[in-house]
């Protein structure tokens, strides 16, 4: 009698089921018990997991059972069907359901879960995925926190330590470990300039609990922005001379490196072209022209408190031949500063918002929405292929982008206003190729979006800020 | 030159780069040393093993597969090289069952992880997108569910 599949040894069942979709494992449950088993076991979905060509985030982790992986793979699925495919995405929409305040809040999505709101007495954390979420799951009070947007910031896997564990930085208009002031000071201290950018360290953790530590205080003058990730924190300033540094700061260690304005930059409106990005071992800096963007890169210190070299270096510049009016950093797959300075093989794009077809004689153009590769040509030019781009046909509009990023998949969301205009963009790399696929985003009837505040492809999850006080959650069923 | 019997007396000679593709053959070579002597394949008959070495003749040359995370390589290229699957291979594995199979039982035995990759997902190929009852078909599957058992499976399913 024939050699039949089911006397094939289980861990070879194991590795051929690692090889199918999700649907095609669990559909398997239905054919017989010793499928049905093979069918739960870990080393199936932690294959299936290598191997998926879906949007996943980073893993397979170690700590993830197979019923997770299962569980991000099903959504997975989900999430492209509904967001890549032809269908229009159906959402089922959810209020936050409380007003806010016309101005004075500050609002993000962290990894697309928690809401993070900071009002005038602190900053609140409310679980998206939670059945509740008129409670918030964490507070941290501080009349002090300035609520202006450009003011806080956050960055997961702080130190890292995996994706629950967040760096928090907010701008306090007092400082906040002195916090008690006279009342008959209190004015002085409002109007003085006196103020502080503050690092939060918080981890949710939904088994232990979520907690908040404050991690350090910075004394931080006349700061208009912060711009924070793999654990640099810089400050940028009001303009008062081209002499005069950013400081960045290492959080772990807290050691203060400089980072010198460019040369280019002579007065206070040059600064509304510039755009800082920090990547784990470089520091990007654009600053956009009228047809094309000047790109320099700055050398980060591996360990900042032993370098004696407290004053970035440029150590390579380039020109992309667009207008950039945002831009990101794809991926957390990137080089290490050596090998990018031996010009050796690596992985480094950006997701950006750029001007195109800016006719001669006048400013109106389109925006379109490019992703590019940068390597470094024997010269030692940054050098830029354009790995993809479309345009957004949306006229002169204000343009957000946000989005989320796997090795080979990258689903975007754009949100112009006047409009507003949703488009949902969704990027493939396969070999050397790059595909985009654009489709447009129907908002549910009533909804009168007037700002994106996040988009989360891992889960589907949009959210949008609804006329000026409320805060929308789409997901996608 | 090394020289191969296979479990029905066939033999082999066959060049030590392509031999040693093998990591069974490869750690008997370094047991036994430079010696004539031919080395047994007990659990693989010359019918499977022609196929075998015609794999490995093919792919000779491949680099070997890198153990998962680590090196030098960006991610999108592991991925690629992880992914490519040529015309060539699509043809190989174009057998009947039983022979890929054994294809399968073989390159686990003789621990060649490539063949054995390359061949699950063959088999996979013929899973993906099937009906569970086409499966039962195509593999001579038995449903040894009760009637209870496959009710509640079914609920069961009916969530994901």
């Amino acid at each position: 009698m024939a050699f039949r599949f089911n006397d094939l040894p289980l861990d070879i069942v194991f590795e051929i089921l690692g090889n199918l979709s999700p649907e095609n494992i669990i559909r398997l449950r239905r054919v017989c018990h010793r499928l049905r088993d093979a069918s739960y076991e870990r080393s199936v979905w932690d294959k299936a997991y290598k191997h998926s060509e879906l949007l996943l985030p980073e893993g397979p982790f170690s700590s993830q059972s197979s019923s997770q992986l299962e569980a991000l793979l099903v959504r997975a699925t989900k999430v492209s069907r509904a967001w890549t495919s032809s269908r229009p995405p159906i959402l089922t929409r959810r209020r936050f359901p409380r007003a806010l305040p016309t101005y004075n809040f500050a609002a993000d999505v962290i990894s697309g879960r928690f809401l993070q709101l900071a009002e005038e007495n602190g900053i609140a954390w409310y679980d998206l995925d939670s059945s509740n979420v008129r409670d918030p799951v964490l507070t941290y009070s501080c009349p002090a926190v300035n609520t202006i947007s450009g003011y806080m910031t956050y960055q997961t896997n702080a130190n890292g330590e995996g994706p629950g564990i967040v760096w928090v930085a907010f701008m306090a208009l007092l400082p906040v470990l002195r916090m008690w002031v006279p009342r008959s000071l209190e004015s002085f201290y409002l109007f003085s300039s006196w103020a502080s950018s503050v690092v939060l360290k918080v981890a949710f953790d939904t088994k232990i609990g979520h907690s908040v530590h404050l991690h350090a205080e910075i004394a931080a003058e006349n700061v208009t922005k912060i711009i924070m990730d793999f654990d640099w924190l810089l400050t940028i300033r009001e303009f008062r001379s081209p002499n005069e540094p950013l400081n960045l700061v290492h959080i772990p260690s807290m050691t203060n490196v400089y980072v010198p304005l460019p040369e280019q930059v002579q007065v206070l409106s040059d600064l509304n072209n510039l755009n800082y990005i920090i990547s784990p071992h470089l520091l990007f800096l654009t600053v956009s022209l009228r047809d094309e963007t000047l790109v320099e890169a700055y050398a980060l210190p591996k360990k900042p408190e032993q370098s004696s070299h407290k004053r970035l270096v440029k150590s390579h510049s380039g020109i992309y031949p667009h207008a950039i009016s945002s831009i990101q950093l794809v991926g957390t797959f990137s080089p290490t500063s050596s090998a990018f300075l031996a010009c050796r093989q690596f992985q480094l794009s950006f997701l950006s918002l750029v001007y195109v077809h800016r006719s001669p004689g006048t400013w109106t153009s389109k925006i379109g929405l490019h992703m590019f590769d940068v390597t470094i040509d024997p010269a030692g030019m940054l050098l830029f292929t354009t790995q993809c781009q479309g345009t957004l046909n949306v006229g002169i509009a204000s343009t957000t982008l946000s989005f989320s990023a796997s090795r080979s998949n990258c689903l975007a969301v754009t949100h112009s206003t006047p409009g507003p205009v949703l488009l949902a963009h969704h990027i493939r790399r396969e070999g050397s190729g790059c595909t985009m696929g654009v489709k447009s985003v129907k908002l549910p009837e009533g909804l009168q979006s007037r700002d994106m505040l996040a988009f989360d492809g891992f889960r589907g999850r949009l959210c949008l800020i609804n006329g000026w006080t409320n805060i929308e959650v789409l997901d996608c069923t | 030159m090394v020289i191969l019997i296979t479990s029905d007396n066939v033999k082999y000679v066959v060049e030590k780069d392509v031999a040693e593709l093998s990591v069974l053959v490869k750690n008997m070579l370094e047991d036994i040393g430079p010696s004539d002597e031919p080395i047994p394949l007990h659990n693989v008959t010359s019918t499977v093993f022609n196929k075998v070495l015609e794999y490995c003749i093919y792919h000779r040359n491949d680099p070997p597969p890198s153990d998962d995370d680590e090196g030098c390589a960006s991610p999108l290229h592991k991925y690629l090289a992880s992914h490519i699957c040529s015309e060539w291979d699509q043809r190989f594995f174009d057998v009947d069952q039983a022979l890929l199979f054994d294809i399968i039982l073989a390159a686990n035995y003789l621990d060649i992880k490539t063949l054995l990759d390359d061949a699950c997902k063959a088999v996979a190929h013929l899973i993906q997108g099937k009906s569970t009852e086409e499966i039962r078909g195509i593999f001579n599957i038995v449903n040894d569910f009760t009637p209870e058992e496959e009710a509640r499976v079914k609920k069961e399913n009916v969530s994901s």
